[in-house]
This record gives structure tokens, sequence and C-alpha cells, in this order.
């Protein structure tokens, strides 16, 4: 009883400080926003903060190096950094040391782990109904996926492989993009070709185009063989006349027998100056960063959703393609501007200015995230079983659960904390809001307290910082958000008697359980 | 003695259930998994095999020269009650030291030396030195410990839970490659598995216990809780490697490699067992991977073209340490998910080219591969016969691994390019095979020929079949490029581990007099050096294969047993097909059966000799029929019916046909027979039987005294009880003292 008032008390005061935080307007506040840009100003800020400047809204202030090393750890690799590597970055004197950070992360494998999850959740990979994938099928693309974002394969490429490949679900990976969709058929696959690569909801075109990009897919073949749910996708070989429709613009094609009219709409996709395939990508790459894109939704695009800063779709598509659909020059393009870079405290309460990234958009954790910064913070790991095929499926307890690959193998936490299901591909369907369930869960589940008890790391903190109460609550600041405790908050710590006398590990549980309870942790910012 | 003679009485009670022995459903021995799946030549070693129905299994037969086995122990599938039985075995064990356990209560003595004079030598010579007495026991707890280890309460798989421990003995100079290994009952002979003779120095982890079942919701209560350095194995190059993969666990090699070496690194895995138990996918599914020192990957791969078991080709970049990892695609796992992997330098073909020849005449120039510089291909003899044969390279006395090449009779062209439009169509004359390659993306092969109105013609793709990785589609046209047929995939049955029919066959009439257009290309459009094909374009040839199902069977004598014979028409074939047996051993004869016309299938009874087998014979099954004018005869195949994924079956072929004859009137000796005067167990009593009441249970006069009371358990219950006693002590687990405490007890219970 005492316990939970505890912690209940230490809850309350750091949601007060963060909220208050959050709230204060003229003065500087010194852990989340510093004086100057740490980055050269580039064509994005001018664009973004000459239309801010338009609307007469003002940008928030730069952000603090404490904020900058959490929130770029989280956006690249979907992981809280290690105390070290935080300590680290905050001491290190260089003035270039955030694109030395930047380039050190892009770098990482862990990258790859956390952008393949949202590609998967972009092309539905997902073994049980409504996809229906199967297992292997699943296991080999998302191998496929790994390895084109781990060798930085050029976007239009991987593009072009997955609307032109042909043969085995199971060897040929890239198949199964004809695959992941609900039902078979032109209809869901133009509309799965639509949404992925040209960011465009098909229900919304006229009829005539609808059935132009539809008569496109419709020579596919599905040939089962007699291995358990191997399935060969390819043109279908069966004689067939030409075939003549309209591409997505309204311009005719005539696809001759005996070709791929994949081919042919592939082709026309990836044209010099077809702003469809390049505004797609480039809006989906801002919207992976900023949790919004510059038309929002990201997959809506249309001529009634104008984008919210003029000109910046047409500048960041002109160095994508400059730079040969570079994804990882895209990311580091978007992260080296002073725009990513701007503190998550606003600067005016005007409700446009968030649309119009004034200030860094504050998000909660994806589901995956959140599971394994808890894991890496306890030096825990959790560990997912699948029955659908036999023997079931175990996944090792070392993996994380970024690299769960199959939607179909979850658990109740992720689901909980509004994985995607993939099953539509949509960025909306994964669900980051805050819900009272997932507040209960983080306040009262025994499963967070028995991580936080067995934590091997906690035990080892506590006994590597015996020199003193500052000494001790600076290192699990630093451990659990990227930072050292401001005096007030330190204060209000040794005030609640922690830790107390005799080292009591209990008050160290009470307080990284708080802390976790706190928006601070909760959410990226 | 009043306690002996009421046993009696209980047991006389029973039902006599007599039971005429050829009736008796004997249940096929099964094996599903042997680990290690092979050797080197020239060590012994022992293996596991898992199966069921393998009761007092006793010889190991083993195809080719140079490999002799011999059954080492037998654990059999027990239950709960049996394990509970043991333990409590194991705990009286050890009760009693060092104490003098009188094993034989004196007074039964004299009844022993009458009816077993051997156990009474024994036992006199056991009963003067008491550390004899002590060390039985020690044994005694040592092997009931041993099989309560590998006793699982709900095995994953029932059907491979027993255990059969074998030592195989390989002959230095064994031919490498692979082999069939069976296992026989003193009644049956159970199915073929695959075991492999290899040339380089083996490793092989300790052998599985065998999985628990894996329950919805407490998954994770299944796993076995590998300790963490098991899960990597150093080892020198070259080596092969022999494993199994447990569920959700990951199988590490080390070795040292130094820069240049041409390391090939393959897989058996489905190889070994095409289709496993009670799976979904239908086999174990590998995916091999390579890092570096540091941890970084440096190759990966799930399939080797487009077969299920890896091959990592792998230049070694610079010296040092690599790290070869193996695990089931998703992380499944069970005992009988074993694997070989071999390392090192060794000759690997990837594909030969042509896939065939003419008989007496065929020839290959140049195999592309791995560590083939200098290497001699062992073509087949001049005489032999058409049909396809297995071909490897031999470099240094190393042998490659081993691909098909078909014979044939026709006459054969080569492939000339260009001739991918029909303008350029190559021109061929009937009957002929061309031998071709889709070489290039988008390569289509364009023959044409000359036909007269109503010809017959058969256009027929030999290449998944004959191992290559071309996914065939034909289509025949006419001069005026109108499509008279066209086919993608073709089903054949006869082959039973290809689960892809990618090879077409179209057989049509051509409508009139001209000249008729062959093409030929990939379905998906891929293409390489590998993607090879053998094109016949001729008359129909009216031909059967023949399928025997199961490949084992056992009888007693003066009976028979029935085979089912499957027939495979090619090309149209229609007639009635003949079956006898070749050159059966003496005394094997079966009525001439027919395959009536059309039909696909019959069944084929023989029958045997007056006296049983001393060890399985084998036995051929032909068929005969007249394919045109002449009369064909066809040896059958023996096969086995194998599922996979709980839904396809597939007739996987057997080396040989193997029979068993067994005299019914002798029964198989058990290791240590009950000693004393019990009758033949025989089936369970009757349903009704009621338990002898005794005297003192008989009910009393109802007025106020207790009612009759009910016997504890039911006579089902207390026959089980004895027979599970029986048979435990037949297995020489149980001590006599022991069993006669347990069998007093049931007495008690009625």
């Amino acid at each position: 009883m005492r316990r939970t008032l505890h912690h209940l008390c230490l809850i309350g005061v750091f949601v007060s400080l963060f909220n208050g935080l959050q709230g204060a307007e003229k003065s500087r506040i010194s852990p989340y926003e510093v004086d100057d840009f740490a980055v050269a100003s580039g064509k994005i800020d001018d664009l973004v903060f000459g239309s801010l400047r338009k609307a007469g809204l003002t940008p928030a202030r730069p952000c603090s190096d404490e904020v900058f090393v959490r929130r770029v750890f989280l956006d690249v690799l979907g992981m809280l950094p290690e105390a070290g590597e935080a300590r680290a970055f905050l001491q290190d004197k260089r003035s270039d040391k955030r694109m030395v950070l930047i380039d050190s992360l892009l770098a990482r494998d862990e990258y790859v782990d956390y952008w393949s999850m949202k590609w998967c959740d972009l092309l539905r990979v997902k073994s049980e109904f409504p996809i229906n994938l199967w297992p292997n099928a699943v296991q080999a693309y998302e191998r496929w996926i790994r390895d084109a974002l781990g060798s930085n394969m050029p976007y239009d490429r991987m593009a072009r492989e997955l609307l032109t490949s042909s043969g085995s679900n199971f060897r040929v990976p890239q198949v199964n993009f004809f695959r992941a969709v609900q039902g078979r058929g032109p209809q869901p696959v133009s509309d799965a070709v639509a949404l992925t690569f040209m960011g465009s909801r098909i229900e919304k075109w006229p009829e005539d185009r609808r059935r132009g990009i539809e008569s496109l897919f419709s020579r596919l073949k599905y040939k089962p063989t007699a291995e358990w749910k191997e399935e060969v996708v390819c043109l279908d070989p069966a004689p067939t006349g030409p075939l003549e429709t309209i591409l997505p613009d309204g311009r005719k094609v005539k696809v001759s027998p005996g070709d791929d009219p994949r081919v042919a709409f592939a082709n026309w996709l990836m044209e010099p100056g077809n702003r469809w395939f390049s505004r797609a990508a480039v809006n989906r790459t801002w919207a992976w960063v900023f949790g919004r894109g510059i038309v929002h939704e990201a997959d809506d695009i249309r001529v009634d959703n104008p984008p919210c800063v003029a000109g910046l779709l047409e500048y960041l598509e002109k160095e994508f393609v400059e730079n040969g659909y570079d994804q990882k020059k895209l990311l580091r393009l978007i992260l080296s501007s002073r725009v990513y870079q701007l503190s998550p405290v606003p600067s005016c309460d005007d409700p446009r200015a968030e649309a119009m990234f004034a200030s860094y958009p504050v998000r909660r954790l994806e589901a995956e995230v959140l599971q394994d910064a808890l894991c890496q913070l306890t030096g825990t790991v959790e560990g997912y079983d699948s029955p659908i095929p036999e023997p079931f499926t175990r996944i090792p307890a070392s993996a994380r659960s970024v690299n769960l690959a199959d939607a179909s193998i979850t658990s109740s936490f992720l689901e909980m904390f509004g994985r995607s299901q993939r099953d539509s591909g949509m960025l909306m369907e994964r669900n980051n809001r805050v819900s009272s369930a997932q507040r209960l869960y983080l306040l009262n589940s025994s499963q967070i307290q028995s991580k936080i008890e067995r934590s091997w790391r906690l035990k080892t903190l506590v006994r590597d910082h015996r020199g003193g109460v500052a000494d001790l609550v600076s290192a699990i600041w630093m451990e659990v958000l990227s930072r050292s405790p401001l005096p007030e908050e330190l204060r209000a710590v040794v005030a609640e008697g922690i830790p107390s006398k005799s080292g009591n590990k209990e008050m160290i549980d009470d307080l990284v359980w708080a802390l976790i309870n706190s928006k601070e942790f909760l959410y990226r910012h | 003695m009043r306690r002996k003679s009421n046993r009696i009485a209980l047991l006389a009670m029973v039902v006599f259930m007599v039971v005429a022995p050829a009736l008796h459903a004997q249940k096929r021995p099964f094996i599903g998994y042997v680990y290690p799946a092979g050797g080197q030549q020239g060590t012994t070693f022992q293996v596991r095999l898992g199966g069921q129905d393998l009761d007092s299994v006793d010889t190991v037969l083993v195809t080719g020269p140079g490999v002799t086995a011999r059954v080492v122990d037998y654990y059999r599938r027990m239950n709960n009650q049996e394990v509970q039985l043991l333990n409590e075995q194991l705990e009286a064990l050890k009760k009693k030291p060092s104490s003098a356990d009188p094993t034989m209560a004196p007074a039964m003595a004299p009844a022993m030396a009458a009816e077993n004079p051997a156990m009474m030598s024994e036992m006199s010579a056991v009963k003067s030195p008491e550390t004899d007495k002590q060390g039985v026991a020690k044994s005694l707890a040592a092997e009931i410990e041993q099989r309560t280890r590998e006793a699982v309460q709900t095995p994953a798989c029932a059907s491979i839970a027993s255990i059969v421990l074998v030592e195989v003995t390989l002959a230095a100079d064994a031919p490498p490659g692979r082999r069939e290994l069976r296992l026989a009952t003193p009644r049956g002979v159970s199915n073929p598995l695959s075991f492999m003779v290899g040339q380089v120095p083996e490793s092989s982890r300790k052998p599985m216990i065998s999985a628990t079942l894996q329950v919805l919701g407490k998954e994770a209560s299944a796993l076995r809780k590998r300790p963490p350095e098991e899960a990597e194995r150093s080892i020198t190059l070259p080596c092969t490697v022999n494993g199994q993969v447990a569920s959700g666990e990951v199988n590490r090699y080390r070795f040292q490699a130094k820069k240049g070496q041409r390391l090939v690194i393959s897989t058996l895995a489905r190889q070994l067992i095409p289709y496993v138990a009670d799976a979904v996918p239908g086999w174990f599914q590998p995916v091999l991977a390579l890092y570096d020192a540091n941890g970084k990957e440096q190759a990966y791969v799930d399939d080797y073209q487009f077969k299920p078991d890896p091959v990592i080709l792998f230049e070694v970049p610079r010296d040092g340490e690599y790290v070869c990892a193996i695990r089931d695609a998703i992380y499944r796992g069970r005992e009988d998910f074993v694997y070989r992997i071999t390392i090192g330098e060794m000759p690997f073909i990837t594909g030969i080219f042509p896939l065939g020849g003419p008989v007496g005449a065929a020839r290959l120039s140049k195999i592309p591969g791995w560590g083939l510089s200098g290497a001699k291909l062992d073509m087949p003899p001049a005489n032999a016969g058409p049909g396809v044969v297995e071909i490897s390279a031999n470099k240094t006395g190393l042998v490659s691994n081993r691909v098909p090449f078909e014979l044939d009779t026709l006459s054969e062209a080569l492939e000339k390019e260009p001739n991918n439009k029909t303008a350029d169509a190559q021109q061929v004359t009937l009957p002929v095979i061309i031998n071709g390659r889709i070489e290039k993306p988008d390569d289509w092969d364009v023959f044409c020929f000359t036909g007269k109105a109503n010809d017959p013609v058969v256009i027929e793709v030999r290449a998944r079949r004959l191992d290559s990785p071309l996914d065939s589609v034909i289509k025949l046209t006419d001069a005026t490029g109108k499509v008279i047929a066209f086919n993608d995939d073709c089903e054949d049955l006869t082959a039973g581990t290809n689960t892809h029919h990618a090879d077409s066959y179209l057989m049509t009439q051509l409508p009139a007099d001209g000249t008729y257009f062959v093409h030929i290309g990939d379905t998906a459009r891929h293409s390489g050096e590998e993607y090879s094909y053998r094109l016949r374009i001729s008359a129909p040839r009216p031909d059967f294969e023949l399928r025997v199902v199961p490949s084992s069977a056992s009888f007693a004598i003066k009976t028979g047993a029935t085979v089912s014979v499957y027939a495979v028409r090619k090309d149209g074939f229609t007639g009635p097909i003949k079956l006898t047996l070749k050159n059966p051993p003496p005394e094997f004869t079966a009525g001439p059966v027919t395959i009536p016309e059309n039909q696909p299938l019959a069944k084929f009874y023989f029958k045997g000799s007056a006296t049983p087998t001393t060890t399985p014979v084998e036995l051929s099954i032909v068929g005969s029929a007249m394919l045109g004018t002449q009369e064909t005869t066809r040896d059958a195949v023996p096969a086995e019916d194998r599922m996979q994924a709980f839904l396809w079956r597939h007739l996987v072929p057997a080396n040989d046909l193997k029979v068993l004859v067994y005299d019914s009137k002798i029964q198989p000796q058990p290791k240590h027979p009950l000693p004393f005067n019990a009758p033949p167990f025989v089936g369970p009593p009757a349903p009704g039987t009621k338990p002898p009441i005794r005297p003192a249970d008989v009910a009393a006069p109802a007025n106020g005294t207790p009612a009759v009371p009910k016997p504890k358990f039911t006579a089902q219950q207390i026959f089980g009880r004895l027979k599970q006693l029986k048979i435990l002590y037949e297995d020489g687990l149980l001590t006599d003292s022991f069993y006669e405490q347990k069998v007093t007890e049931c007495e008690t219970d009625l």
C-alpha cells in the first residue's frame, strides 16, 4: 500500500514537471532547448520557416543535445540510447557531432531492423487471415526487405522488383507483393499498387482510371504447386491477345501479347518527371520521421489534399531522384535539417503550427519500440510463439520485438499498445494513441513490476553508484531519459527519501517505475 | 501358497481370447528418423532411430556394401504409469543399499528350478557375493534412470517416440553415398530411411530426447532449455556435422578458414527425410547463414535454386574464424529435424549440360561447379540401358554430389541459337530429343518440323525431374501462328519427392499436313546457365511405370501378403499390364495379377513358404504389357506412401521390396521372462467380466452393517496394470521382489 502511494506520488511529481515544462512559453527551459542551432540552415529550413513566416507563426527553438540524442536514436534505430552512448554524445565537444551521430546510426544494423518493420507495415507482411501469406513466405519476404534496406537498395529498384518479379513465393520473395493483399484478382492488387507506390487511395479515382490500372494487373497467374502453400506468381503464359488500356494519368498504352503489362506500368511509374512515384516515396519517408506527412495522410495524396508547406515536396523529390533514389541519403537530408532539430515545446498556440512542423511532433512510442525499450532498460527478453506451423514456431528470446516479421505473431502487450495489424497497409493502421488500458497497464501490471525487480541492469547500476544520492539519481536519469536530472527533480527525489540510507532497492524500483510512467519516457520528443 | 493359487485363479478367470495369429493385424514397424544420418568410412558409431511398433526389434538392414549394423538397445515408449512404476522401483533399489535382498523366496526355489534351470544356476551364482548383488542393483538403477530420462510424458510426435539404439560399422572402402536403412522385428520390416556414407571426419551433437508436445498457451513449457554454451561447436575443416534442431534453437559451428579457400557448405535435410510426420510445412526446411568472427553476416541462403536444402558457395575473403549457423526457416524444431552439413573445399556440381544423352554414346564435356578442376566424371557404362542414372565427379578420391543423367534411345540434337522466333526456328526431324537451355532473359527456343494430318505427336519436357531449375512452358503452333496445344505444368506421379511438377507435356494430333513449331520457354521468365532441358518431340511412345506400395511386407507361414501396385501410364498407353514375381526366392509364389485396361491400380497377393525366413528377403515384381507389337517388361519400383503437411500424398521410391515370413507360433522371447508358472497372457477380459468376489466381500446382512465394498479398480484396470508389470519385468527393469510386491498389491485391490 505504502509502495503504491509512493509510486503514485512520484508519477505525480514528474507528470506535473513535464507538463509544466510544456506550458512555459517565454523563458528558456534548459533540458529541452538551446539558443542556437547546431547545424547549418538548408533548403528544407528555408521552405518550412518561410511558410511559417507567411502564416505568421513562430517556430520552436532549437532542441538541446539531450533531446536530440534520444530523438535520433528512436527515429533511426527504434531504440533508446545506452547511458554510455548518451553520455559520450553529450560530453563530445565537436561542432559536427550531430552529423557524425546521424551517420553512425544510419550505418548500424538496428536501422535495418526498425525500418524493415516500417516497410513490413506498409507491405502487409502477415501470414494469416486476411492476408494469408503463410509463415514460410513471410520469413522469405521479410528477409528480402531486410536485405534491400541493409544494402541500401535504391528505391526505384526495390519498386521495380516488387512490381515485376515472377516465381515461387518461397524462392522469389518479391512476388509476395502480389499475394499480400486481401483476396485475389486485379482489384485488390491495384489497390495495393496505388497505395504503396503512388500514395493514393484508388477508391477516389475516376472509374476509367481505375479500370485502366486493374487491367494492367489482370494477367497474373497464381500457380499452386504440390508444396504446401507454395504459389508461383507470373505473367499468365497462356496465349492471349494484345492489351489496350489507359495508364493512371490517362495516357493510352498498348501491351503486345506475350509482354508483361506490369512492366508497362512500372516503366510509366518510374518515368523521369512522373511525380506520383517520387512524391509518394518522399512524403512517406517524411511521415515516417515526423509522424505526419507533408501531405497528410501520407497515403492519401489527392488534388484536394494540398501539401501544408509549399515547395517542400518538390525540393525533396528533386534531391531524391538526383541521388539515384537513395533512401539513406534522403533520410540523412531530413535528419540534418533544422526543422527536424526543433524543440518539442511549441512557441505559439496556433493549431496550424503543428501541421506545418513549427515544432517537433510529440508522439507516443510504437508498441514494439516500447516493448524493446522496457526490455533494454531492465535487461530482460520477451519470447514469441506461433501455433500456425506445426511444430510451433518459437522465436528465440534474443530477437527484439521490432524484428517480429509476422503480424500474426503477437502478444497482448503489442496489441494493447496499438501494433499495426497489417491488414490494409495504411499508415493509420498503427495506433499510437494513449488509452486508459495502457495507462493502467504501465501503472499496475505485475509484468512491469517483475521486469524492474528482477532487472540485473538496475542492480548493477545501484551497485556501481554507491557514491551518493545525486550520483545514483543521475545514473538512473541517464539510463531511462538520456539526460541529467534538473535540480528541482533531484530535490523532489531526495525529498521523497530516495534512496534511503540503507540503499533500499525497492525505492529505486519505484523511482524507475515512476519514470517509465512519465510522458517523457513514453513519448518521442 | 494360497497367494500364488489365488493369482492363478485370478488369471484363469480372465477370458482366454484365442486369436489366430494370421488374422491378428500386425502393425508395420515405422521409423521416422535416424540420427546421425550417416558417418565416415572406416568408423564405428552409435545411431538412434525413432519410430513406433518396433517391439523386439532385432535386425538392421542396410543396402549396399561395406555397412554392417546391429541393434544395441530398444527404449519402448512408456506411459505415465509405467514411468511411475520405474521411479518406485528406483526408490526401492536406492533404499536397500547393502542388505541382502532375497530376490527369491527360498521356498519357491525348487518350483523355479523345475521351470528354469538356467535361471537357477544364475541365481546360485548371484547369491553368494553381496557386491555382485550391489553391482546388479547399481546397473539396474542406471538403466532405469536412462529409461526414465528418455521417457516423455506427451511426446510431440507419438510415431517417433520409441527409440532404437543401433551400432553401425562402416568399412574403410564402403562406397560413399546414400544407403537405405531399415529395422526388422520378428514380425515385420520397417520403411527405409536414408543413411549416408561420408568421406570426411564427422562431428555429431548429443542426441535430443524426444520433444514434448507443445500446448497452446503454454508453449514455453515444452522448450528444452539447452545450456547456451552448447549452441556453438568448434570444428576443423573439412568436416561433416550432424545435428538435430529443437524448437527455437540455432546451431552454430565455428571453424578456421584461410583466404582464398573455396568452401562448399552443403546441407542435407529434406534429402534425408523428404516428408516428416505431423509437420506443416511438410519437412524440415533449414536456412544457413555464415558469419565472420565479428558476427557480421557473410552469406545467407534459404533455398538453393528450387531445392529447400541450402548450399553456400563461399570464397573466403581473409584468414580467420567463421561461424556457420543452421536453423529451421520458421524456428520450428523436433528430434526428427535432422541435418548433415558438409563444410570444406569439396567438389560440387552446380548443373550439367546436356541433361542426358543417347544410350551408349552419352557425352559430357564440361561440368560447371566448384572444386571440379581435375575431377573425373563417372559416366554410366557403355552398356547402360535407357533410364535415369546418377553421376558424380571424383576429385582425388572425394566424391561430389550426385546429379541425374538421362539415357534414351532416340536420336538427339543440340539447341542452336538464335532460335527465338518462328522465323529463326531450328529445323528438326522427328523423333528427336533436343538438349537446350534457356540462357538469356525472355529466351524462347523455337523448333520446327513437318508433319502429316492426324499424326499423333507428343512434346515432353524433362527438366525439373532432372534437377534443372527451369519451369517450362510449351506451345505448339502451326505455320500461321495459331496455337494448337499449350501446356505449363503436368503432374508426374512417379516423381515422388518433386513437389513442383514444372515439366510440361502435351499429346495431340496434328490437324493438317504442314510445318509446325514447338516453342519452349520459362514460365516465370527466369534464365541462366543451369536452366537446361531435354525436349522430346516424337510420336507417342506408350509406356508405363510401376510403383509397389508399401516397400516391405510380412506375413505368417502358409499365408500371404498383399501390396498395391500402381501403374503410371505414359503417352496414352491404356492396355492391361500383367504382374508377376521376377526370380522369386524358393517357395514364393504369386498368381499373375493383371492391372486392367485403363486402370491405375491392382492389388498384388503373393504367398510365402512353409518355413520362416531367417532374414528378410528381397522380392521383385515386374509388369509386362504389349507396347505396340512388342511385349515389354518393366521392373516395379518399391515405394512408400508419404503424407505431406496433412494433405498431399506422395509415392517416395525405395531401393527394394523386403519380405519377412514368420512362424506365428514362435513368440519372440522376452529379455527377462517371468520365472514362475503363469498362464500365457492373452487379451483383455471380455466386457462384463466381474472380478472374483472373495468370501470376505460377500454382502453382510442388511441391518446396520456396512454394505459390500465396491472393488476399487475395474477388471480392465487391474488387467492393464498386471500387463504393464509383466512387460516391464520382461524388459529386465524390475527386480523380482518388486514385481511380487506390485502383483500382490493388485490382488489386494480386488
